[in-house]
């Protein structure tokens, strides 16, 4: 019975501190204010904010505050510079004051179709700490009109087209040569 | 221009150079292209206004290839067949000369931009974007055809090897489009930024993300635009200049 106790708290307390929007510890936490999420269609563009606090009595010097995305069909972190051309630059956070809450937006831009997680992480040069916020999922939805049978008919029809106008030219010359 | 000599080059380009095969290559890779893109789960996930553009880009680039490579053996064939004695002979000027052979080559270059010209249509067709892609083309593409085709004929001017013509043209090519491909890598750094900036190929590349996707103002294009003028005009300053050296085997 105690051991079904346990396992219950133990459960409960990992599903609240999986649903919390604030991943902290007792120096730093981070919040992803917004966008809470998006099913949308490429070119998808939106700005990420995130909310740094520094909950020490003590000035906290050189943060640096970056965005990861995780393809998740894929199974691949991506390469963030293909989604926003300063989505690879950290934001750094000279001085943070005891108590003190700064925002830092990063704009992003979202191109391929697929399924993303996106957390942002404030890292902390000074206590070589690194806190990220809970991920966001983000659905890019198919933005395709693409006529696959017209496109099949042309990529079949061209060559064959040209062919046929190569080799009758083929035969032109050879048979001009031939007269001469 | 003397019709008579672009009737030749034509000729020549089309059949001697196998031109022809060029056209057919050109489709070939654009058909399988397309059947990637509408076949392969991994290729599908391209939105539809970046597959227009990853098409217009390969048309564009095709097209500066073929004319690089045509245009690098022009004046170095006519040397090594001991052809041009006779053409300069003949009683045309040598700026006519090398303007013939210039429209000759960019002849094959616009045959290549009408064949992948159906497969960027049938991409496009629903994005809005088919009708912009190819004036982009039709106008920054004959500018890149322009000087591209102009620094080989220069080049096949100047070196008397048609190997090493084409390869150094085939080098530079590559050199100056390097940064399209390597842009994120190249901005890490202040002279990659400068070659970034000059490079022609990426501003192409740039402006037609910028003019179709981003949709920005002509005002905001301008920086892409004029250092591609700017490439455009030394180019065909290196022809002009390369022309006056033309000489057959031993000197006039």
């Amino acid at each position: 019975m105690k051991k079904i106790i346990c396992t219950l708290i133990v459960a409960i307390l990992t599903v609240y501190a999986m649903s919390s929007p604030v991943m902290a510890n007792s120096d730093l936490s981070i919040e992803l204010i917004s966008p809470s999420g998006a099913n949308a269609r490429p070119i998808y563009e939106d700005t990420v904010v995130s909310k740094i606090t520094n909950n020490t009595n003590e000035t906290m010097n050189n943060l640096l505050v970056y965005i990861t995305i995780i393809d998740t069909k894929n199974n691949i972190a991506v390469a963030v510079d293909e989604y926003g051309s300063t989505v690879d630059k950290p934001r750094k956070i000279d001085t943070l004051a005891p108590g003190e809450t700064v925002t830092i937006e990063i704009p992003i831009r979202f191109m391929y179709v697929g399924e993303y997680e996106l957390y942002t992480s404030v890292m902390h040069k000074g206590s070589d700490t690194v806190i990220s916020s809970s991920p966001i999922t983000l659905v890019m939805i198919g933005d395709s009109n693409i006529n696959t049978n017209l496109v099949m008919a042309v990529s079949i029809v061209i060559p064959v087209i040209l062919l046929v106008i190569i080799a009758w030219l083929y035969m032109n010359q050879r048979k001009r040569r031939n007269v001469k | 221009m003397n019709k008579t000599l672009i009737k030749k080059e034509l000729k020549e380009n089309f059949y001697a150079s196998k031109g022809m095969w060029w056209l057919l290559a050109t489709s070939l890779f654009f058909s399988v292209l397309c059947l990637l893109v509408i076949n392969i789960k991994e290729l599908s996930f391209l939105a539809q206004t970046e597959t227009v553009q990853y098409a217009a880009k390969i048309g564009i680039f095709l097209c500066a290839l073929v004319t690089m490579v045509l245009g690098s053996a022009t004046f170095v064939a006519e040397r090594e067949e001991s052809t041009l004695e006779s053409l300069m002979l003949a009683p045309i000027s040598k700026m006519q000369i090398s303007l013939s052979k210039l429209v000759g080559v960019l002849v094959m270059g616009v045959l290549i931009y009408l064949v992948s010209l159906p497969y960027i249509i049938v991409l496009g067709l629903g994005t809005g974007l088919v009708l912009r892609s190819i004036i982009f083309i039709a106008i920054i593409g004959t500018l890149l055809l322009v000087a591209y085709g102009c620094i080989s004929i220069g080049l096949s001017i100047l070196i008397p090897s048609s190997k090493a013509s084409i390869l150094i043209s085939l080098i530079l090519l590559i050199v100056s489009a390097v940064p399209a491909f390597m842009s994120g890598i190249l901005n890490v750094s202040a002279l990659g930024k400068f070659i970034n900036k000059i490079s022609p190929i990426s501003n192409t590349f740039k402006m037609m993300s910028a003019m179709l996707v981003e949709q920005q103002s002509i005002s905001y294009m301008v920086q892409y635009f004029v250092p591609i003028l700017i490439f455009t005009l030394i180019s065909v300053g290196f022809m002009l200049l390369s022309t006056k050296k033309i000489a057959f085997k031993g000197g006039e």
